[in-house]
């Protein structure tokens, strides 16, 4: 895999630092299958802990600086279920719960992205 | 050495990703009220433990444990360890992601087991109930 490297890119009318590019883009994101039985796609993640209904936990490759930097980002893939929530556990861990519109548990298939520095 | 993130990215768009037979189903003693947890290994990350040369040595974590939040940590920065079989991988992702308590623990209930994915009830009734038969 070959490198570029530049402090600038431009699309011919608007220029930006390439450290925008850089720590501007996701450090950590996933998907999730069959409630939480499976991670069809991940990045920066070593495993998907299915904790019971509604909850499961994400654990990164590569462990962010501080837990107190991290932002993330997170959804689900269907309409009944209108909350998801992820709390930054650790530098390491985000712990994810789903619920649906009456504020129940519910295994909705999920996504997130972690935004931050890594350690 | 290359920093972990930069050889992540390098096997992302390398390798394609395994999907483990495995599942991990543990139970937190310090916390025996709560159901079974089922770890999943990341496709990505598992291909990555077993093509070599990506993922740091399992000790960098383990130390990285007690390296209070802010502060640098080892593993990004640690020499790529070689290649792993599944079963290699599956054991280092216990040691990794696992709780301590649940790794360390000394009692006579079983908190740890290594199944083969078709062992997970694909009926999710009653999951909150699920426990590790004793």
């Amino acid at each position: 895999m070959s490198t570029v490297v530049t402090s600038n890119i431009s699309d011919g009318t608007d220029t930006v630092g390439t450290e925008y590019v850089v720590n501007g883009s996701a450090k950590c994101f996933w998907r999730t299958s069959g409630g939480y039985t499976g991670l069809p796609s991940s990045l920066n993640v070593s495993s998907l802990v299915d904790n019971g209904v509604g909850n499961y936990d994400i654990t990164t490759t590569n462990a962010f600086v501080s837990s107190s930097d991290m932002t993330n980002i997170s959804g689900v893939s269907s309409s009944a279920a209108r909350i998801h929530g992820s709390i930054v556990s650790s530098a390491s861990v985000i712990a994810c719960r789903v619920f649906d519109s009456g504020g129940t548990a519910a295994n909705t298939n999920s996504t997130g992205a972690i935004f931050g520095e890594l350690a | 050495m290359s920093h972990l993130w930069d050889r992540l990215n390098e096997a992302r768009s390398r390798l394609e990703p395994v999907q483990s037979k495995y599942r991990v189903i543990y139970e937190n003693p310090d916390d025996m009220d709560a159901p079974a947890s089922i770890m999943c290994p990341a496709p990505e990350w598992m291909a990555a433990a077993m093509a070599g040369g990506i993922l740091p040595p399992i000790e960098t974590y383990q130390r990285d444990r007690d390296v209070a939040d802010g502060q640098p940590k080892e593993h990004p920065y640690a020499a790529p360890i070689g290649p792993m079989t599944e079963e290699e991988a599956i054991e280092y992702l216990v040691l990794k992601d696992c709780p301590r308590s649940t790794v360390e623990y000394k009692g006579n209930r079983q908190v740890l087991k290594i199944v083969p994915v078709e062992m997970i009830p694909t009926d999710r009734s009653f999951r909150n109930a699920w426990r590790i038969a004793q």
